[in-house]
């Protein structure tokens, strides 16, 4: 294999990524992480199917919080979740069992642990795989191999990928592969698997949602097509909550939480208690300009549009961008 | 990112326990600015030149309009 590896045009590339994503997976750690451990933790070691539920009625005595507000813990859609128990089970052989129980009762004692940052860099390890996936996906977009060797290359060292995945730890780059693959799929002539991709994106984080509708208004000007596109984008994200909808912790803790309503905190008020949302105003606003635009509109565009709205009018947090 | 010490220094917290000691950088801005004005003004900064990408965006736009 590695003979084979030896001719590639990206192997130094590879290589200097993996380098510089391997010394920092473990030497960082942000305490966003924890949440996100604990959870996983009671998907791969206690099987529990209903995290939220599950969580509500944690006993008031439960070392989780004491460190923790229930509401700040997970606020993520059942998929990631799922993901996260997934790439902790896949690491269970390799860690200590008691590790995470340890933690949840010594958060101060964390640093005495030798193998703290094994951990660490064993959380972080499957994020790497949906990196790399990125990059050869972006580098894949180019025919000229100049401009795959540079788009790879401004993947590999982008920072704002190496901080918000590798050091922060934040998942957020699961959500940004499905976007990315429902580009490369719309480019590969498949709108239907482009649009699924943008709802399994949004099952992660709710963000590919938004993309849902503009993309299936300037795949096709037909009407019924239009209907079909975006039934297939929130086909996965509503059958991945449809298990959890009934749940009034779930629809607390994911669909209106506090968190995931900080794109309408900018408001112009109308009333004593009602204001207009600048986000969706112009939101809409594209909307209804890609619905009845006849020509041709740049589909990485769209992406574009809505995110520097999200960055110029919204408060987001680093690993947003 | 930069006023919170657990996004900046804080992260090497596993390298040196002792780093999450270190006073986030707002604190010493404090003494002689508001912190909340210099974050709103660097929000507008970033605003700004996104709106500006925006602006950029919707030109690029017309001009493809404009070929067809």
């Amino acid at each position: 294999m590695l003979s084979k590896l030896s001719g590639k045009w990206y192997l130094k590339i590879l290589i200097l990524g993996l380098l510089i994503r391997v010394i920092l997976m473990p030497i960082t750690l942000h305490p966003d992480l924890w949440g996100h451990t604990f959870t996983a933790y009671f998907f791969a070691y206690e099987g529990k199917l209903n995290v939220y539920e599950y969580m509500v009625n944690l006993p008031k005595d439960h070392p989780i919080l004491t460190t923790f507000s229930i509401n700040d813990i997970f606020i993520y859609p059942p998929l990631a979740y799922f993901s996260l128990g997934f790439f902790r089970l896949a690491i269970k052989p390799f860690v200590d069992p008691n590790f995470v129980p340890f933690v949840m009762s010594h958060m101060a004692d964390l640093y005495s642990r030798n193998d703290l940052k094994l951990n660490i860099f064993l959380y972080k390890l499957p994020y790497i795989f949906f990196d790399l996936g990125l990059g050869f996906m972006i580098s894949n977009f180019f025919t000229d191999i100049v401009k795959k060797k540079k788009a790879l290359i401004l993947w590999i060292l982008n920072p704002v990928t190496l901080y918000a995945t590798f050091m922060i730890g934040q998942f957020d780059i699961l959500p940004v592969f499905f976007v990315v693959l429902s580009y490369f799929l719309v480019a590969k002539n498949k709108p239907y698997l482009a649009m699924l991709s943008l709802g399994i994106g949004g099952s992660y984080k709710m963000f590919p949602l938004l993309f849902i509708l503009p993309l299936a208004f300037v795949l096709t000007s037909n009407v019924k097509q239009r209907i079909k596109y975006t039934i297939s984008g929130f086909l996965p994200f509503v059958l991945i909550i449809l298990p959890f909808i009934g749940s009034s912790v779930f629809r607390q803790m994911v669909l209106f939480s506090p968190k995931s309503q900080k794109m309408l905190f900018m408001g112009f008020p109308v009333s004593g208690a009602e204001v207009l949302f600048p986000f969706v105003i112009l939101l809409c606003l594209f909307y209804f300009y890609l619905y009845y635009l006849k020509n041709k509109y740049e589909i990485n565009n769209i992406f574009i549009f809505i995110l520097l709205l999200i960055f110029s009018i919204t408060h987001y947090h680093p690993q947003w961008l | 990112m930069m006023f919170d010490q657990t996004l900046n220094i804080g992260l090497f917290n596993p390298l040196n326990e002792s780093l999450s000691y270190v006073a986030p950088l707002s604190s010493y801005i404090q003494r002689y600015f508001d912190v909340n004005l210099l974050k709103s003004l660097v929000r507008s900064i970033f605003a700004g030149a996104s709106i500006f990408y925006l602006y950029l965006l919707s030109k690029e736009d017309k001009i493809l309009i404009n070929d067809k």
